[in-house]
This record gives C-alpha cells, structure tokens and sequence, in this order.
C-alpha cells in the first residue's frame, strides 16, 4: 500500500474517529445533561403539584381551626348550643368554603353532627363512615388528643378522594378540656385538580390508589416509586415527559399518584442544538482533515516520493553524481542529506571499487601467465586475460564459453580437475600446483604447471574457479639454457685458469728468449762472417724468434676474457692465430690464409676472442677434415653499397670486413647448418657443442654477423662480417693521396710542454715527417737556421703564445719563408682547421694525430700547388 | 760525437738485466752505468747516478713501477725513462704516456728496436708502436690513448689501483702497507672501498677481476 493511500486512509479514520468522539461526546454527554436539567425542572413541577394539594390541605385545617376552636362549637358539642347548626351549617357554608364534608363527634368518636354533599348542589351524600354513629376507633383521624394536635390528609371514599382535617374542640381562646373533634373534608375532585393545574401551571392528573385498575404506565410509576425513589419520569414522546409522584394517605400508606406532563422543550432545544453542533463539527473536521491531508503531504509524503523516485532512478541508471533537493531542516531533509552524502560515499566507493577493478583487470593483462575464469563446475571458460588467449592461440571472443575440457590433453587430468571442483563450498585447501599437458587452438601441446583458487559467494559456496595456467615452454628452455651457460661458464673457468696459468708461463719464457735472443745477438756481433757457427746462430735466432712468437700468441690467448674491444687490426689478428693453429691442427691439414689486398683493416673488436672465433673455425674445419684437406682463409674489404648495407649511425659508411673460412670437408645436412649454432648441438663423439655457439656470440657481440653455406660432399664456408671502424674509411675512401703519409718532409713543431711535443713529434715521424722540435721561438729560430730553407711547415701550440696572436711567431715564418702554419689551440672560438689568414690554420684539441697528419699533407699539397702555380 | 748515453737498466731478472747490458756493452753511443732489481733499488740508483735513460721492467715486484717512474721524474728531471715488457698492453702503455715515458717497447724485440727506443728518448721522439702513435689524441691536458669504454675499474682511484695490483701479486697487506708507506688500517680500507665500488667480496675475485681488466699480470 503506498504511502500517499495510507496517508487517506489515516486521514479518514481520524476525521471519522473525531466525529464518533463529537457524536458521542454530544450525544452522552450533552445529551444527557439536557435530559438531566429536563428532569430536575420536571421534579420540580411534580413538587408544585404535590405542594399545591398540600396548600390545599393546609388550607383545609386552617378552616377548620377556626372552626374547631370556637366557644359556639364547644358549647354546641356539650349540648348547650341548639341553635348551631341551624346558624351556622347551612348550605351556603359548605358551598361558599367548598367544603363537602363537616362532621363533628364527642371525645369518645360518637358523631355529633355531620353532614356531607355534592357542590354546588350542596345535596346531601351519604359518606361512609362520616355519616355513621361513630368513627372507627383506631380512625387516625380521632387522635386529636391534644390541644395543639391536628390531623389531616388524604381519605380514599367511595366516592373519590378527600383531603380531610380532624381537629380537637376547643374554646375560643383554644382551651380545653377537648370536648370532642371537628372533621371538615373537600373532595379532590377532577375540577380541583385542574383549578390546582391551573394554580401550578402544570398538567397534572391524580390517581386515587384504591386498589382499582390503573392505567399500564402507572403500574410502573407506582412500582418504581414503591422503591424509594421520590419522583418518576417516562419520557412519553419526544414531546412529553411524564412525571410521578406518590402522596400519603392519613393513614400513612400511599393514597394518591400524581402525574404530570412535562413538555420536553429544553431535550428539543439540546436535540437541534447539538445536530447543529453536530454539523459545525463535520464540517470543522473536515476542513481540518484536509489541511492535515495535505500538510502531510507536503512535508511528508512528497519529499519521501522524491526521495523514493530518486533512489529508483539511481538504481535504473546508475548515475550517482544526481543529488536530491529537499530544502527543509527537518529529519526528511536531514535525511535527503543523508542519503546524497551515502550516495557520494557510494559513488566515491564505487571509483575506488573501479579503480580497485582496473589495477586488478590491468595486473592480470599484465601477466604473464594465463589466467581463466571458470565456471562452478569448471567446465567452461567465462573470461580470461590475454595472456590466456596467447597462450591457447584462441581469442578473447573465442575464449569465452570454451569448453575447459578441450583445453586439456589427458582425459585423467580433466577427470582430477574436476574431482578437485567437485565440492560445493567450505575451505579450500590450496591443491599443489598440478604439472599437466594442455593444448592450444593449433593442436600443438605443451607443458604447464596448472593451480586452482576457488571464488566463493558471500554464503562460502564456491561459485568459479580462477585457474592460474603457467606455460613451461620457456622455463624448461630457459633451464636448459641455464645449464648450458653454467658448462659455459665452467668451461670459461677452466680456460681462465689454463690462461692464467699461460700467461706466467709466457712470461718467463719470455724473459728467458730475451736473454738467449741477447746472447745471440751479441755472438752474431762477434762472430766473423765467415765462421761456420753463424748458421747455427742463425738457426738459433730463428728458433728464439719463433719461441717468442709462441709465447706472444699465448699471452695473447691467456689475456683478459672481458669485453674490452679496441681498434683491432685483422690482419694481425689472422697472423697471431695462425701461429697457434700449428699446434692445434695435424699435419695432414694445411692452413691457406690468402694475402690480405688491404692491410691494416681495422675493427672495433677484442683481439682475444676475433682469435678464439678464427681458432674455433679452424678447428671445426679440422674436425670435418679427419682424412686431412685444407683449410682457406681469406680477408677482403666490401663497400657497404656492394652489400646494401645501410651506413652506420655516425654517418662513417666504413664499410665491412669479410673473413672466410672453408675446409675441404664432408660438408653438412641443411638438418645440420640449421641447428649449427644451437649450444650443445654437436655431430662430433667428443665435442662439447659450444664452439660454434661460441663464435655466433662473439660475431654477435661485435655487431657482425655469420653466414654458412655448406653440402655434403663439398665442404663448408664460414662468412663473418664485420664494420670497419670508420677512422680508417677516411684514409681508404680518399685513396692513396690521401694517406696521412709524408715523404719525409721537414716541419718545425713549437710547443712549450716538452710530453705533448715529444709525443707529437714522435707520431708525426711515424707518419713519416722529419720534424724539429722548439720549445719557444728563440730556439725555433736556431733551428731555422740550422735548418736552412727546408722547414717545410711550421706546427706551433697556440697555447703557448701569450694573447694567442700569430705576430709572436713572425720572426720564425719569416727565417722559414712564411711556410704554412698549423695553430693547435684549446680556444671554442676557432673551428678546427680554420684558416687564421696569412697562410695560417688551427686545429683545435682535442684531436687526434692521424688528422693532424692529414692536416700536415692537405697544407703541404696546397702550398706545393701554390708554389708550382706561382712558378 | 758528444758524451755517450747515459743508461740505467732495471729488471728483477738478473739474467735478463745482464743479457741487455752485454748487448749494449758493444754500442758506442750507449753507456749502462748501473743496474736495479727492483723499483725501489731503481729510484734510488736513478737518484744516485742521474742517468739520461732509464730502461725499466714493468712486470716487478715491490713497488709498482709507474709510482717509481712518477718519483724519478720529479727527482731526476733529465731522465727519461723507457718501459720494457714481456708483451704490450693497452693499460700498460696508457699508464706510460700517463707517467710521460719516452717509450714503451717488448723484450721480444729485436736489440735495435731498444736501441732506437733509447736514442729516440734521448732526441725527443719517444719510441711507442706505430699503431699506438696512430691512435695518439692531442688533448689540452697532455697526450692521450683513447680507451673505447671506460670499464668498472674506472671508478678506482690511483691509490686504489696500485694497492689492488699489489694484491694481485699475493703481498700480505703489511707488505703492501710498508712498500706505499701506509698503514695497514689504510690498506683495508682501500680494499673495502673497491671491493664495495666492484661488488666483489673476497680478495681472490678481486686479483681474478684485476688480471681480467689488465690492471695487474698474473
């Protein structure tokens, strides 16, 4: 039931319960005090009536006093007075006091005298026992024994009721002796009691109670008085209200019963006062039924409907960013603020929930292992990661309701997952994770460690499963490769100590050659020429020096294993490794090695391990060869346009060096040139598998690359490349002239700090420069002298002049005849090799020697071509 | 023809020492005048007959031979001091031209390559390989021999260095504390700085790592 009808429903119980308590309340109430005032005024009319007939009969003895206590009445009774009753009985006494009954008797109840009648015709009746010889002697009315005593009341006759009043006789001045009693009575006849009515302004009946049938109504007054209530009412009619009284008789016993009839005037006058009452209150209610109607409305029933419609709009839309306006202070406002606040929690819950969702959703894209949702009975696949889908070659879409069991390889690992998903709830005890084969979309199997985590509802009853799938491809890959690294590693460890171990070795021996290399020198010295022991000398230097070369070639094997690459030539390389090879290969294999066309070739490389990879080739070669053949080595320069190589970063497109090395052997299987370079991949009884791992790493390392072609029958060829460092691209891609190579020519080299000029000095001779050397000018300009004119060039540390001008060294460009001049300079402001003006260029350090030679021959050929033009 | 070279020859090798000088006994232009077995000797002979050349061995006990050729620069400042080698070595020669050498040359080497190595340092051309000299750069600070990386070894200092290259020769840190007169607090210290610097924490992978990065010989 909603609100708003109950609501009605309260408002119409209240407006009718109001009006039940108005009703009520007038009706009971009221009402009954109209009827309460109604009965006591009609008490009071009853009480006038019965005072009137007492009136009357006070009336009645109060004549008869006088009557009584008359000295002509107490004379009479003695018998003295005849002429009494002729005087004063006559018929006009009785009409005129309408009086129908005078009776007078002695002290002993004998009658005198009496006489009753009918008015007005004053005709004599006969009235039992008036009009008898005496009254009866226990007559109450005979008990007038005192003078004061009286005695009256009501007497039922056979001829209706008589108010009587007995009296004793007395004289005049109301003395005695009594002498008898005076009896006069009126009939309460119907005329009397209306002219009583009259009197009392209220209708009243009287009804003797002589035994005689009364009227029903009566019957039950009379009953009811007889219980010792004093008034009677009956409500007749609406008009007429019916009131009783009861009168006693002389005798004391009740005589008479009066009824009176009230007109209900005030119950009328409260009847149409309360129905008007009663409508100004239906009316009054009503009114304030409505406003409470609609006061609860407005501050009840509304804001709770918009409480009540905003909530169901929350829940249909799920936007919790809508808040609710309810303006008021009281507890409904305080309510609505309530509830936006809850909402704002919620909806700040809820972000965090999200976010919570999210990190959680983005954790697991974000393993690695595969992950399913499944269902309680973990039979088919309700949501899953990507690494999932990956892993099974399945998509996401595909994922999503596939069967479980499909992805399994053995139907008894699918019976023991579900034998693990069999029960319905409780506490999970973590299941080791189980080793099993799965299978991917592709029907390729492989290995995976597989885990369950059950996901319960809020009652603890398992309701999916989270399998966490891990693939061990890579793992048992990467142990593999572990151990493999680890007999690497081993293997390094042995060669280390081998190496160590070579290097002491050759160093001794080293000093050891030194001295028999002195020796001989010293004996070739002494020796004459034609003295037959020089050819044992000979062959005694020869063997020195070829022990020395051993010796140098182990040092060189057993020098560091780090990775320190420096520029390397080849050439030398080939040299130092085929010294080696002598003692690694039999004789029946024969080592070519092609004479080198470009000779140094320089690599960024270490030295030791571009030997290791020429040995490990040569003995690969070897090994392919067990009837012996021959073993072609050969290093040629390739451009890098000729093998569409793209330049190198620095813009230096040096270009490659390329080494072959093939044997004559039985070739290989394309099985075996495809697995060639796997580690531990061997075809030999006794090989370990790392060689050729070994040479792909280090060509790898040294950012080349290995190529082999090979058939059986027909030997194998091992390709390197490898980059040229780019130093050397200048000098060869210029061609011969531009070699920084001199002719000898004579430069002057002026520089205060005697290490930097000794060492340039000695790197310009290398190039092949004569040079003088000065460490100022004055000395600079001995030399000149000395020199003559063939100072061709004039170096000269810029450094060293104070202020840097060109003019502190005029006086040498001078005594050479203004030769060229090469400033060296640490200034920023001149570029390297700019021209100073006046035949002058810097270069600015630091630089490199082999520029600085360059430099040298670019001058020299400019100031040669200058001097032949000018010639 | 002026006065013959004057030439002091050092190596712990009496053998080798005496082979030399009886070679150079024959040479006109040379003239050994004494002989050390050890750096230390070789300072204080240098300092005793301030000779014009020092042909020095670098692979000998005692005190590093470098640290030596430093003090005898800066006593004997007309010396010029010569490197000789079993073999060569790019941190070798780097140190020499560190320490200003007039030459750096190998005992496989013929006796005229000493010879001109000799007269060269004498005239100012000092005697390095042609390939070194190639490679020579011209820095501001002086002449360099360019490394192409700069290995862990790099964050050591000097002092570090030549306690590590001690090590590696198996002296007892006492030792190593008398030769570079320093205490042996000092010398633990140095070992725990680079053992921290290195990530290496026992001594023998410490001369393992020192022979594999060239800063000492086996």
């Amino acid at each position: 039931m909603s609100l708003k009808t109950k609501v009605v429903l309260l408002t119409s119980l209240i407006f009718i319960l109001m009006l039940g308590v108005t009703y009520a309340v007038q009706q009971k109430i009221i009402m009954m005090s109209f009827g309460f005032l109604e009965r006591r005024y009609a008490a009071d009319d009853m009480t006038r009536c019965v005072r009137a007939v007492q009136n009357e009969l006070e009336h009645l003895s109060i004549f008869c006093s006088d009557w009584s206590a008359w000295d002509e009445t107490y004379n009479y009774v003695q018998g003295r007075n005849d002429g009494f009753i002729a005087a004063n009985m006559m018929a006009t006494s009785f009409s005129s006091n309408r009086l129908n009954l005078i009776c007078m008797g002695d002290r002993h109840g004998r009658i005198i005298w009496s006489k009753a009648c009918e008015l007005p015709t004053v005709a004599a009746i006969s009235l039992t026992p008036f009009t008898d010889e005496r009254l009866p002697a226990d007559s109450p009315l005979l008990d007038v024994k005192r003078i004061d005593s009286v005695v009256k009341g009501v007497v039922l006759t056979g001829r209706g009721p008589m108010l009587v009043c007995s009296q004793p006789i007395l004289t005049s001045n109301n003395e005695g002796p009594i002498q008898g009693f005076m009896v006069m009575g009126r009939f309460l006849d119907q005329a009397r009691v209306r002219e009583l009515s009259t009197q009392t302004a209220v209708d009243f009946t009287v009804y003797p109670l002589d035994g005689k049938s009364l009227p029903a109504e009566c019957q039950h007054a009379l009953s009811s008085l007889g219980s010792g209530s004093s008034h009677h009412f009956d409500e007749r009619d609406a008009t007429v209200l019916d009131a009783y009284a009861v009168m006693p008789g002389i005798d004391g016993s009740p005589a008479l019963l009066l009824r009176a009839e009230i007109p209900r005037a005030i119950a009328g006058q409260g009847a149409a006062a309360i129905r008007f009452a009663i409508l100004c209150s239906i009316v009054a209610d009503a009114v304030i039924v409505f406003l409470m109607w609609r006061w609860l409305h407005r501050i009840v029933v509304d804001p709770i409907r918009k409480l009540t419609s905003h909530a169901v709009a929350i829940a249909e839309n799920s936007d919790l960013s809508a808040k609710v306006e309810i303006p008021t202070r009281d507890e409904i406002g305080s309510l609505a603020g309530e509830f936006n606040r809850m909402v704002a929690s919620l909806a700040d819950f809820r972000a965090k929930l999200l976010g919570a969702v999210h990190k959680l959703r983005a954790t697991l894209d974000g393993l690695r292992d595969a992950v399913l949702i499944l269902d309680a009975a973990a039979e088919t696949v309700l949501d899953c990661n990507p690494a999932a889908s990956e892993t099974f070659r399945l998509s996401w879409g595909q994922m999503i309701g596939f069967p479980a069991s499909r992805l399994c390889v053995n139907a008894e690992d699918c019976a023991r997952i579900r034998r693990l998903c069999g029960a319905t709830g409780g506490e999970w005890k973590p299941v080791e994770r189980l080793a099993i084969q799965m299978r991917r979309a592709d029907g390729s199997v492989f290995p995976v460690e597989f885990s369950l985590i059950p996901i319960s509802d809020q009652n603890g009853r398992w309701v999916g499963w989270v399998c966490v799938v891990t693939d061990l491809t890579e793992r048992q890959r990467a142990e593999s490769e572990k151990a493999r690294l680890r007999e690497q590693l081993f293997h390094a460890q042995k060669m280390d100590a081998v190496g160590q171990l070579a290097s002491s070795v050759s160093h001794d021996f080293s000093n050891f050659l030194a001295v028999v290399r002195g020796g001989t020198d010293r004996l070739r010295r002494i020796l004459p020429e034609e003295d037959a022991a020089r050819s044992v000398l000979n062959s005694m230097c020869a063997a020195a020096n070829q022990a020395t070369e051993v010796a140098r070639s182990l040092m060189t094997l057993a020098r560091p294993t780090a990775n320190e690459k420096l520029s390397v030539n080849l050439c030398e390389v080939i040299e130092e490794a085929r010294d080696l090879m002598g003692n690694l290969l039999p004789e029946s294999v024969e080592v070519q090695v092609e004479p080198f066309v470009d000779d140094p070739l320089m690599v960024h490389a270490n030295r030791t391990q571009l030997q290791q990879v020429i040995l490990n080739l040569v003995i690969n070669a070897r090994d392919a060869m067990p009837q012996g053949g021959t073993v072609h080595l050969a290093l040629t320069r390739a451009r890098p346009a000729a093998h569409g190589e793209a330049p190198s970063e620095s813009g230096d497109s040096a270009g490659f060096v390329v080494l072959s090395v093939s044997d004559t052997g039985q070739g290989m299987s394309a099985e075996t040139q495809a697995r060639l370079f796997e580690s531990f991949f061997t075809t030999k009884e006794t090989g370990s598998g790392l060689g050729l791992a070994i040479v792909r790493n280090i060509v790898e390392d040294h950012t080349g690359t290995i190529e082999v072609q090979s058939s059986p029958g027909t030997g194998t060829t091992f390709t390197i490349r490898l980059p040229l460092m780019p130093i050397h691209s200048d000098e060869a891609g210029a061609g011969e002239d531009a070699a920084p190579g001199g002719q000898g020519e004579v430069l002057l080299l002026v520089a205060r700090e005697r290490h930097t000029r000794e060492m340039a000095a000695s790197s310009l001779e290398s190039f092949g420069y004569r040079v003088l050397q000065s460490a100022d000018v004055a000395h600079a300009l001995v030399l000149c002298e000395s020199h003559g004119g063939s100072v061709r060039l004039l170096i000269v540390d810029g450094d060293d002049l104070a202020g840097g001008g060109l003019e502190h060294i005029e006086p040498i460009r001078a005594a050479t005849g203004n030769v060229p001049v090469i400033l060296l300079t640490s200034g920023e402001n001149n570029a390297s090799g700019g021209d100073q003006g006046g035949n002058a260029v810097t270069m600015r350090k630091p630089f490199r020697m082999a520029d600085l030679a360059l430099l040298v021959k670019a001058e020299l050929g400019r100031c040669g071509e200058a001097v032949t033009s000018h010639g | 023809m002026g006065d013959p070279i004057s030439v002091l020859l050092v190596d712990d090798h009496a053998m080798v020492r005496n082979t030399f000088a009886q070679s150079l006994q024959g040479v006109a232009d040379i003239r050994v005048v004494g002989m050390a077995g050890d750096a230390e000797s070789a300072i204080a002979e240098a300092v005793r007959l301030q000779p014009d050349v020092i042909v020095m061995d670098i692979d000998m006990p005692g005190l590093i031979v470098f640290e030596a050729a430093k003090v005898i620069r800066m006593r004997c400042e007309n010396a010029r001091i010569v490197f000789l080698s079993a073999f060569f070595h790019d941190k070798y020669i780097e140190q020499a031209m560190a320490v200003q050498a007039s030459g750096y040359i190998t005992k496989s080497e013929p006796l005229e390559t000493l010879l001109k190595a000799i007269r060269g340092a004498v005239a100012g051309i000092p005697h390095y390989s042609k390939e070194v000299l190639a490679r020579l750069v011209i820095t501001p600070d002086g002449p360099v021999l360019p490394g192409d990386h700069r290995p862990r070894g790099s964050s050591l200092t000097p002092r570090e260095i030549e306690v590590l290259r001690y090590l590696t020769r198996g002296l007892a840190k006492k030792e190593i504390a008398h030769i570079m007169h320093i205490s042996v607090n000092t010398v633990n210290r140095h070992t725990d700085s680079m053992m921290a610097k290195l990530d290496i924490h026992d001594r023998v992978q410490l001369a393992g790592y020192a022979i594999r990065e060239g800063l000492a010989e086996p």
